[in-house]
């Protein structure tokens, strides 16, 4: 743009800030309105996770009698003494797993799809195309249940080990299709000139292209960290140890127990007693501490994650 | 070049981790390791403790350990279906018409045909099934061993201890007029209603009865579930003539009667009851109400074992006669897989839990001492303890089982007793082969879902009975029974 061309832009600004015209801003009245109505859909978003926190903060009677609080009535912390108390091994166990296993993923995970994304974005690249393809091919049709559990227990024997939670979501089509949107939007002049300075390409990837492409992998990284955070199907097909489970599988299994409880076929009726099924608070405080540290992860994201989420929409 | 060596590294761990793990998947020579896939319901934290123990009993006897492969119970269907379906050796492996279906398995050739290894290498199994065992017989052969427990089923009463009491009712009475006195059942059932309904808060749960309530005072068997048409008439002697229960009579009488209940509330609070949390409270308020309980069986020392889990004692008394059907008697069962190696040494393993109590008691309850205690020869279980595996049919005898306490000594006398007088279903030992009809049962069943619970508490008027035969007569409702005509004519022919 021409320094003249920014001139002319900035006379046509008014005292206000606004562009001169006027058309393409909003009235008050409507600003207020969208305000509202966003604030609205903003509350209704809050309401269950703060319902989910309050119960989990309140004491059981009080849930039982007058139902879910939006707002603590009853302030106890019997389901956190609950939970530390009565479980507190695997509990520990499973979030030692969980963070274990989704910080070497999405270490992996990036490191590979960012990888392979580069290498899709790389105009020169004789493959291209094809790769891309096969990439994408396997988003619309994959191998099933079945085959995939034949490669990972028979070919692999990957069965019961920490690499089982880790390696089988390690690469994501769909992240490597985004992050090549991406890292297409980095001027290739680059790429040229430091290899004109004798960079290799490793070199190239690793002190360019790489910090240039922050705020895509930010965006894909927290995509990939929710996503291991919240994988429970790999440790139920593949972990055999009873005493091995990641929260989530922890959480699943829990509401299970607690319905099959209620199941009235007499075949599947249990020896379990009434009170050990944990109760609503207990139930929820588990919620909470499994979903807590995703929470507070987020707004640290947030900065990289305005600018993520229009990659791909837009090509530089 | 620092970049590279991160790389070098990061594929140097990567190729490791699944190297190391290649190495731990292998078994070695030496003693047989014996895979078994089964489930549980209760907490076995404490369960590689517990294995090494049995191992130990094992490895003295027959020569081999088992790895026990432990599943929570919801997931186990998935879990061994993909076992089954990527041809993954395992050697035993839970089935049953409900749970990893016995005759899906066994057309589909997943497991070893034991006819003729039980009598030699299955001495103690072979000789206490005798008479039920032909349950499990498909095409003449026998493809799993049986989990001894209640074979028949009969209906009970479900009446909260005090409240019954104090409304003078002595459900034993009522079993014995029920059962010996011939006076009819809906009779029984509202003289109980009505006494409990003088002294019940108003808002206990009065439950409705359920079709199978119909189906057990008429003698009528239903052959695939009590959801899906088709059934045959159990006390007709030589007749197998199937038709669809919901058009029957009997089904009729049960509607006329639910609308008399409605009517005069005492069926009421039932949306309540179909709300788990809600149907917790009530049950373990003692204020849930049902004098013919439509799901459940009566089992001898049932009540003990109900008030164990509900922390409330309700009165369960037999109300219909026992009736041994092909579902019953299936319904808990250990196969062998057709991908083991070791098909006679699984039998001798089976043979081993089943013929050793101490073995039963440490697969279900634990070590003594620590996860269960054993006075006067009654067994009471260490809560929270970090083992209780909470389905004691699920695997063995269960009359190897030490009585609960609470139960009468004589228990497992009384189930054996009830099994052995049982009257049987004119199809028992037939086996449906539901291919051919798969979309018309899930479809039926559907339909049953839309209309009969709420026909059955009211919530539905009376004049919707039209419309739910219609629609499952949509649903195909005459083609499930014609092919079950079809198929227990075959059956019949070569008994």
């Amino acid at each position: 743009m021409s320094a003249d061309a920014v001139t002319r832009i900035k006379a046509k600004r008014t005292s206000s800030g606004r562009v001169a015209g006027g058309k393409q801003g909003l009235s008050r009245g409507s600003t207020i309105g969208l305000h509202v109505g966003l604030t609205i859909l903003a509350i209704l978003c809050l309401i269950p996770m703060l319902v989910v926190i309050s119960t989990s903060f309140s004491s059981e009677s009080d849930v039982k009698e007058n139902g879910y609080p939006i707002i603590v009535r009853d302030f106890s912390l019997d389901a956190y003494e609950q939970l530390i108390g009565r479980s507190s091994r695997t509990i520990i166990d499973a979030y030692v797993d969980t963070v274990m296993v989704s910080g070497v993923g999405t270490f992996l995970s990036l490191f590979a799809c960012s990888m392979a994304a580069y290498v899709l974005a790389r105009r020169n690249f004789f493959l291209r195309t094809h790769l891309t393809f096969f990439i994408f091919f396997t988003m619309l049709f994959n191998g099933g249940l079945v085959p995939t559990y034949i490669v990972i227990t028979q070919i692999y024997s990957l069965q019961d080990t920490f690499w089982v939670l880790v390696l089988p979501l390690v690469v994501v089509p769909w992240y490597i299709l985004i992050l090549r949107t991406f890292m297409q939007g980095i001027s290739y002049e680059l790429i040229e000139s430091a290899k004109i300075d004798g960079a290799s390409e490793f070199r190239i990837f690793g002190t360019i292209i790489l910090p240039l492409a922050k705020p895509g992998l930010a965006c894909i990284g927290l995509f990939i960290l929710l996503r291991y955070w919240n994988s429970w199907f790999e440790a139920m097909l593949y972990i055999n140890r009873s005493d091995w489970q990641t929260l989530q599988l922890m959480l699943i299994r829990m509401q299970q127990r607690v319905e099959a409880m209620f199941d009235e076929n007499s075949l599947i009726q249990t020896n379990l007693r009434i009170v050990d099924i944990p109760s609503e608070t207990l139930r929820m405080a588990m919620v909470v501490v499994a979903a807590g540290p995703m929470l507070i992860v987020f707004p640290f994201f947030q900065k990289y994650f305005v600018r993520g989420l229009t990659i791909g929409s837009v090509k530089g | 070049m620092r970049s590279r060596m991160v790389i070098a590294v990061l594929l140097f761990a990567m190729v490791a981790g699944v190297l190391s793990a290649g190495g731990e998947g292998e078994s070695g020579d030496g003693p047989v390791e014996l895979v078994h896939y089964g489930f549980s319901a209760g907490d076995v934290s404490d369960g590689p403790e517990v294995f090494g123990l049995i191992n130990e009993k094992l490895g003295a006897r027959i020569g081999a350990t088992v790895d026990y492969v432990d599943i929570p119970g919801p997931e186990y269907e998935q879990r061994i279906q993909v076992v089954i379906n990527s041809g993954e050796a395992y050697d035993v492996a839970f089935t049953s018409h409900w749970r990893n279906n016995y005759h899906v398995n066994v057309s589909r050739g997943a497991f070893t045909d034991l006819t003729d290894l039980l009598p030699d290498l299955a001495p103690t199994i072979w000789s206490t099934q005798q008479g039920y065992i032909d349950a499990a017989r498909v095409g003449g052969r026998i493809y799993a061993v049986l989990n001894e427990q209640i074979f028949a089923r009969s209906r009970m009463t479900r009446l909260p201890y005090e409240w019954a009491d104090a409304a003078g009712i002595v459900p034993e009475e009522y079993s014995d007029r029920a059962l010996f006195g011939g006076e009819d059942l809906y009779d029984l059932d509202l003289e109980m209603r009505e006494l409990m309904n003088e002294v019940m808060p108003e808002d206990a749960v009065f439950d409705g009865l359920g079709p199978e309530v119909a189906w057990d005072k008429n003698f009528i068997v239903p052959i695939i579930a009590s959801q899906v048409p088709g059934a045959v008439q159990g006390d007709v002697a030589n007749e197998l003539r199937v038709f669809n229960q919901y058009k029957s009579d009997a089904f009729l009488e049960l509607l006329d009667y639910t609308e008399l209940l409605v009517e005069r509330g005492l069926i009421r609070n039932t949306d309540l009851a179909r709300d788990p949390e809600a149907q917790r409270q009530a049950l373990a308020a003692g204020i849930h109400v049902t004098p013919v309980e439509p799901g459940g069986t009566f089992k001898p020392g049932g009540e003990e074992q109900g008030a164990e889990r509900w922390q409330y004692l309700y009165y369960e008394n037999q109300m219909t006669p026992a009736t041994l059907t092909t579902t019953g008697i299936i319904a808990t069962m250990l196969g062998v897989s057709s991908a083991s190696e070791n098909v006679e040494k699984s039998l001798e393993y089976l043979e081993a839990v089943f013929s050793d109590d101490s073995i039963y008691m440490l697969y279900h309850y634990g070590i003594e001492g620590r996860h269960h205690t054993v006075d006067d020869g009654f067994l009471t279980v260490v809560a929270g303890s970090g083992y209780n595996r909470g389905v004691p049919w699920a695997m063995g005898s269960q009359f190897q089982q030490i009585p609960v306490a609470g139960q009468p000594a004589d228990v497992w006398d009384q189930t054996r007793e009830l099994n052995a007088s049982a009257r049987q279903s004119p199809a028992l030992g037939f086996a449906f082969d539901p291919a051919n009809v798969t979309a018309e049962i899930g479809q039926t069943r559907s339909v049953h879902d839309e209309f009969v619970p709420g026909l059955m508490d009211g919530s539905r008027p009376r004049s919707d009975y039209q419309e739910f035969i219609e629609k499952m007569d949509d649903a195909g409702a005459e083609r499930i029974v014609a092919e079950l005509q079809r198929q227990i004519d075959a059956w019949a022919a070569t008994r």
